[in-house]
């Protein structure tokens, strides 16, 4: 089967703040969705077949939260529907429906209003499997720094490794003006920082952000009939795989490797991850950096060495800009959109569900 | 499209609290009740596919490999093995939690063990008396060094 061309002609945002106290969940959507209107030339209300929203209703602290979705994104009396998990997973979705016919332009949006949420620890802990993990007294710091450490064992995978990663992305998020916590961290700051759980330590795990990021989708026949430029989707994949405490890898994350698979068969192409210009790689965890980039089949030679040059996430990923929960994944699709718009190349996005899932999506984009 | 009326003037920001009071009860199901039942006897158990000959904990009825139903379940040796530790420290407290591995088991068990107890240890799980079992994971008290 000849698969469809499929590309993202407009990408907007509003906020990327650690919090937007001035305006509404709703409101701050409207912003994301005009602006990428405004830059694809579309009319939401005439023009879009289909509209995507990437939410869970913990997070949002109101359940069937999809229902008041529509109007804000332009989708009122509009075909609908919420994917409760990452953003790619959501682009993915918009892919198939362009891929079955359903559809010539989906618009797909994300966001965090996380700091609206009193107390994150018992949304983040109500994820976990309540029979074997809460009733241990599992929580998920601790969940994330044994998964630190099992990991770091396994892989050979330093804290030298790891700063070196942190103070990176830190410091390229001060040329980003996304990027709310960009700054100049030393490896002295990150061992006197808090211990969370040792081995994870506070800059360990990214702070939380809020924003909106909305994109529209559309099959390259509209987009040639309308004369758009656009950012072709050449792959997508995604997977979800056994977590490691129930017997799943360790050592690199299999849902990443797995994902990657079936976004190069869809592309129809044996890219490596070294094929890519811009590497936008989860790293809301500095460990899980690591493990999702040898997901990708790189070795640790090559991952330390792709560090230091600045190979990945250029725009400081999660530790500058933030974790913006299901908006990562389109979080990382605008940078590597605004990067390829400017330089053109090709970029792959790598994006993760969050702890304590092994769910994962991964993009293949060309300029 | 842009809102032309913003905020800026931080005391006019207003918000409303409120919670969500949710209760919830989860059943054990089947393989639950066979493994929280063991616990309850001083037993880990793990489910075992006859098909493919894996044996998981936590278990299941169904293998997760081959879709086979699974209705073996079998006792795992007395002694499992950390390969990993996290510490969390409050004031002179510290609360340690390891991930327990048994032979030839996929998964295995998250929880609390003895000061001294190091990555790469052989453990066995120390459960409370047994008129004072409940059922469930807090039957065991930690993991020490076997």
């Amino acid at each position: 089967m000849v698969l469809k061309r499929v590309g993202i002609v407009g990408i907007g945002y509003e906020g990327f703040r650690p919090s937007l106290p001035d305006i509404s969940t709703r409101e701050m959507m409207f912003m994301a969705a005009s602006r990428a209107y405004e830059m694809a030339s579309v009319d939401p209300r005439k023009d879009v077949d289909t509209f995507i929203c990437c939410t869970e209703d913990f997070w949002e602290g109101w359940s069937i939260t999809d229902e008041m979705v529509p109007d804000q994104i332009g989708a009122a009396q509009r075909p609908l529907c919420t994917v409760t998990s990452d953003s790619i997973n959501g682009i993915a979705n918009a892919f198939m429906h362009i891929q079955s016919g359903l559809s010539d332009v989906v618009v797909v949006e994300a966001h965090s209003k996380v700091a609206d949420v009193v107390t994150k620890e018992d949304v983040e802990n109500l994820g976990l499997e309540p029979l074997y993990l809460r009733t241990a007294g599992v929580d998920v710091d601790m969940l994330a720094a044994l998964e630190m450490d099992y990991f770091m064992r396994a892989a050979s995978v330093s804290r030298a490794n790891l700063d070196e990663l942190i103070v990176l992305e830190k410091r390229n998020g001060l040329k980003n003006q996304r990027a709310s916590y960009g700054m100049v961290l030393s490896r002295e700051d990150i061992d006197s920082s808090e211990s969370l759980v040792e081995p994870l330590k506070k800059y360990d795990r990214a702070e939380y952000a809020e924003g909106s990021v909305v994109a529209v989708i559309a099959s390259e026949d509209w987009i040639k009939k309308r004369k758009l430029d656009a950012i072709y989707i050449e792959g997508v994949g995604w997977s979800s795989t056994l977590p490691w405490y129930d017997g799943g890898m360790v050592e690199k994350a299999e849902y990443v490797e797995r994902a990657f698979k079936m976004a190069r068969k869809v592309a129809g192409k044996s890219y490596t991850a070294k094929s890519f210009d811009r590497v936008e790689v989860d790293d809301t965890y500095s460990y899980k950096a690591f493990q999702h980039l040898f997901a990708l089949g790189l070795s640790k030679e090559d991952v330390v060495e792709g560090v230091k040059s600045g190979q990945f996430n250029k725009g400081g990923g999660s530790m500058g800009a933030g974790n913006m929960i299901e908006a990562n994944g389109l979080y990382r699709v605008l940078e590597a959109y605004t990067s390829l718009e400017n330089e053109g190349g090709q970029a792959l996005v790598v994006s993760w569900r969050g702890q304590p899932t092994a769910t994962g999506g991964v993009l293949i984009l060309s300029g | 499209m842009p809102i032309n009326e913003r905020i800026c003037d931080v005391t006019r920001i207003r918000n409303w609290q409120d919670s969500i009071p949710l209760h919830y009860l989860y059943t054990t199901g089947i393989a639950g009740e066979r493994f929280f039942k063991g616990i309850m006897q001083g037993k880990i158990l793990a489910s075992r596919c006859k098909r493919c000959k894996e044996s998981f904990i936590p278990p299941r009825i169904y293998c997760v490999n081959c879709y086979s139903k699974i209705e073996e379940f079998v006792e795992v040796g007395g002694r499992g093995r950390v390969v990993a530790v996290a510490e969390r420290r409050k004031g002179r407290k510290r609360i340690r939690y390891a991930f327990v591995r048994f032979e030839g088991i996929k998964g295995g068990i998250i929880h609390s063990i003895d000061d001294d107890v190091k990555v790469g240890d052989y453990v066995k799980p120390v459960f409370l008396p047994r008129e004072k079992r409940k059922g469930d994971l807090s039957d065991i008290t930690f993991f020490v060094k076997t």
